[in-house]
């Protein structure tokens, strides 16, 4: 396996996300897709790691464990907005959150 | 490691979270004081570190032999001590207006004065970032804290929808940002903004590193509500608690465009043609669409949401010159200079007015409610007044040397290059017509159908302005008026911060 | 050999489990497929030597972030939301066309590289290195996460914890 190989899947895995992102109203969805996307960048970091020229600096792993900390924080404020949003407007999807638009 | 370097931000964290310490034992009645308290922490360290700058240095001296400026990732130098003072004054004013605006926010105070400390702490890491690891956990510290100020009218539809609408676009641009910092790290094998100045080994690690810089500056520009990345503006602008957007407004543009021009300062001479092109084509379309925009705003939070979008294109000219070819005409200190300036006198002017929203009683924000402002209280009047005519960059006051010296050094850099002089002539066509928006809220205040007989007659009732606000106020109106007439003081103050980009 | 039929089966399941995640109306179906996608990202990362970050991403996000999908999926909507099933066909549009660009651009540099990089001797365990780098070089960084996990605790409870004093007649349209 090359590094050609993962860098391909990386940038697969972020077209999938950003399609999520972009074509789904429901905000868990877009939430999913979120965490895709940083997946997709966390893959290319350990790769990059892997076939790079100096493994020893362990720079690549570093950056991608801060990433999933940062990401799952991301999701747990996320998901506690959902819960208040889904109590006042009884809805989770984003076309319906309108109060906010130009007059 | 030398923790005297870090002195800043370890006051911040201690002080917020000696803050939600103290929440346990305070009545309910009592809470609002926290915000003084924390407001007074601040002002002490603000001025500790303003006046008083050797006693950290003294510290690291008796702990190490040497005075230690630099830590891994970290730099605390010159240019990152004069954003961590703009931050610190920017959180003591929203700190202050919260308290004012406590009533609205109802419960859960102590937590909302501790996650203003600590997206205060957040943005003081980012002006000191060198590497890509600070620039991405302290990038994030302040998103995540914005997310939950933005929410936290949480009675409120509006405040709730602007922090799903904020949460969703931003942790999508965050994740844009690291994808950018992967390709980056391929390309160079390293995370400090060093390598970014030294040769790749082949052509296509090089092209690597051009895809990433490119998302980088796509993660930024989400943050400083560059064009394409600034749909979240109005809606957050409009939907959050006014401390929150004055802060956000602020605070997160100035850390964002304190990490792009410590980014752009390593750049190589080859890497910048490409930056120079699209951040200038970034530029111009801020302006315009800002501008644009902004023109048929009858809703005062969006309309200075917008002004802001504008105002972070007339940033980015100045983010021009730290692109330019090395030895070019003007160096990149010019241009930093022009920002930092400019940066100095939007904070002071945009604090200055959304404490004045803060004292208007009209729950919707429409320009209506400054209907004969002037009448009901001529002081809330005159420093709006001054504030806008700042922003819109009229001299005397301070906006109007910052506007100025942005245009100057983007047209020295740009003078070479005779097709990009379009930018020059949209820059200009920007403040013409700020001109207009902004003498639309002039004419609210002071020509507004006050004596429309709509009106129910209690509305003309005078405003109260609590003491502290008032002296606040007034303070913000001197500075403008002061600094923009004789700006030698700050200048100078500025040619030590930008010594960095000669 | 071995190692590239490890590596297409996990791809392929890493891929197809984000297509389902993104794309099934049936949110609970979503969060498995999100889960299978995770597993499958830690298999591809045990294949690149990087084990600490492995057991992690299991740790983090197959147990704690898949759950609390779990808990906010149930605290919401009926599990198979109706209302899901519509894309707005503007969106959709430009949400595809993106979609397939932005990989496309991405994948031209690689591509284009004639010779792959040959992979160096493999690490040995990394959890030791990384625990002491986190101790000594990245220790600024890790305590600035620290403040980040505080204040998202805090924030999570701020927003979600139930109604209080706010009564609801306050809400009002802008």
């Amino acid at each position: 396996m090359t590094l050609n190989h993962y860098l391909v899947l990386s940038a697969i895995l972020l077209g999938i996300g950003l399609l999520g992102v972009l074509t789904r109203r429901n905000i868990i969805v877009v939430l999913f897709s979120i965490e895709i996307l940083f997946n997709a960048a966390n893959l290319n970091f350990i790769a990059f790691w892997r076939f790079g020229p100096n493994p020893e600096a362990l720079m690549g792993p570093m950056f991608a464990l801060f990433a999933i900390a940062v990401a799952a924080a991301e999701v747990a404020v996320g998901l506690a907005l959902v819960i208040a949003v889904y109590r006042h407007f009884k809805t989770v999807d984003l076309e319906k959150l309108d109060t906010l638009r130009e007059p | 490691m030398n923790v005297m370097l870090y002195s800043m931000e370890i006051a911040m964290v201690l002080s917020g979270l000696g803050i939600l310490m103290l929440d346990l034992g305070t009545p309910a009645r009592g809470k609002r004081d926290l915000g003084y308290l924390a407001a007074f922490l601040m002002s002490l360290l603000l001025l500790q570190s303003v006046f008083m700058p050797e006693v950290q240095d003294g510290f690291s001296l008796l702990s190490s032999g040497h005075s230690i400026t630099e830590g891994p990732g970290y730099k605390l130098d010159a240019f990152a001590r004069y954003f961590k003072h703009l931050f610190l004054l920017a959180a003591i004013l929203v700190l202050l207006m919260a308290v004012d605006f406590a009533g609205t926010l109802r419960a859960r105070l102590a937590e909302f004065f501790a996650l203003v400390l600590f997206a205060l702490t957040g943005m003081s890491a980012a002006a000191s970032a060198t590497n890509f690891i600070t620039l991405f956990v302290s990038i994030e510290l302040i998103t995540v804290s914005f997310y939950v100020l933005t929410s936290f009218q949480r009675g409120q539809m509006r405040s709730l929808e602007a922090g799903v609408k904020y949460l969703i676009l931003g942790a999508a641009a965050s994740a844009v940002l690291v994808y950018g910092i992967a390709l980056v790290y391929g390309a160079t094998g390293s995370m400090e903004f060093a390598a970014l100045g030294k040769a790749c080994p082949s052509a296509e690690h090089d092209h690597l590193l051009r895809l990433g810089l490119l998302l980088v500056i796509a993660g930024l520009g989400f943050k400083i509500a560059a064009f394409p990345f600034q749909i979240w503006v109005p809606d957050v602008y409009q939907g959050a608690p006014a401390p929150v957007t004055a802060f956000l407004a602020v605070g997160s543009k100035a850390a964002g465009f304190a990490l792009l021009m410590r980014l752009c300062h390593h750049l190589r001479p080859d890497l910048r043609e490409l930056t120079l092109t699209v951040l200038a084509a970034l530029a111009g379309a801020t302006i315009l669409y800002g501008s644009l925009c902004a023109l048929r705003q009858r809703n005062l939070k969006r309309l200075f949401g917008y002004a802001g979008i504008a105002s972070a294109g007339y940033l980015l000219l100045g983010l021009l010159a730290l692109n330019a070819q090395p030895g070019a005409s003007p160096s990149g200190a010019q241009g930093c200079h022009a920002m930092m300036f400019y940066l100095a006198g939007y904070l002071i002017a945009v604090m200055a007015a959304f404490t004045v929203l803060c004292h208007l009683d009209g729950e919707d924000e429409d320009l209506s409610v400054l209907a004969g402002l002037h009448a009901r209280s001529p002081l809330l009047a005159t420093v709006l007044t001054l504030s806008v005519v700042s922003m819109a960059g009229l001299p005397p006051l301070m906006g109007f040397l910052g506007k100025f010296l942005l245009l100057q050094s983007a047209f020295e850099v740009l003078s070479p290059h005779p097709a990009q002089l379009w930018l020059m002539v949209v820059a200009l066509g920007g403040v013409v017509i700020s001109l207009y928006y902004y003498f639309g809220i002039l004419r609210a205040i002071y020509w507004g159908g006050g004596i429309s007989p709509g009106r129910p007659a209690g509305e003309s009732e005078a405003i109260t302005v609590p003491p502290l606000a008032r002296l606040l106020l007034i303070a913000c109106g001197l500075i403008l008026l002061w600094v923009g007439i004789f700006p030698q003081a700050l200048l100078e103050w500025l040619g030590d911060a930008v010594a960095l980009f000669r | 050999m071995i190692e590239g039929v490890a590596f297409y089966i996990l791809s392929t399941v890493a891929v197809l489990g984000a297509l389902l995640a993104v794309s099934r109306r049936n949110l609970v179906h979503g969060v498995f497929a999100l889960l299978l996608f995770f597993a499958a990202l830690s298999g591809l990362f045990v294949m690149l030597m990087a084990d600490y970050v492995a057991a992690v991403q299991v740790l983090v996000y197959v147990g704690a972030v898949g759950i609390l999908q779990l808990f906010a999926i149930m605290l919401t909507e009926h599990v198979t939301g109706d209302d899901l099933r519509r894309l707005g066909a503007r969106g959709w549009f430009w949400g595809l066309m993106l979609a397939v660009a932005l990989p496309v651009v991405l994948l031209l540099p690689p591509l284009l590289n004639g010779e792959p990089p040959v992979p160096p001797a493999a690490p040995q365990s990394t959890a030791r290195q990384l625990g002491s780098q986190l101790m000594e070089h990245y220790v600024v960084p890790l305590e600035v996460l620290a403040l980040l996990l505080t204040g998202a605790l805090i924030g999570a409870v701020a927003v979600a914890h139930g109604p209080e004093k706010d009564p609801p007649g306050k809400d009002r349209p802008a």
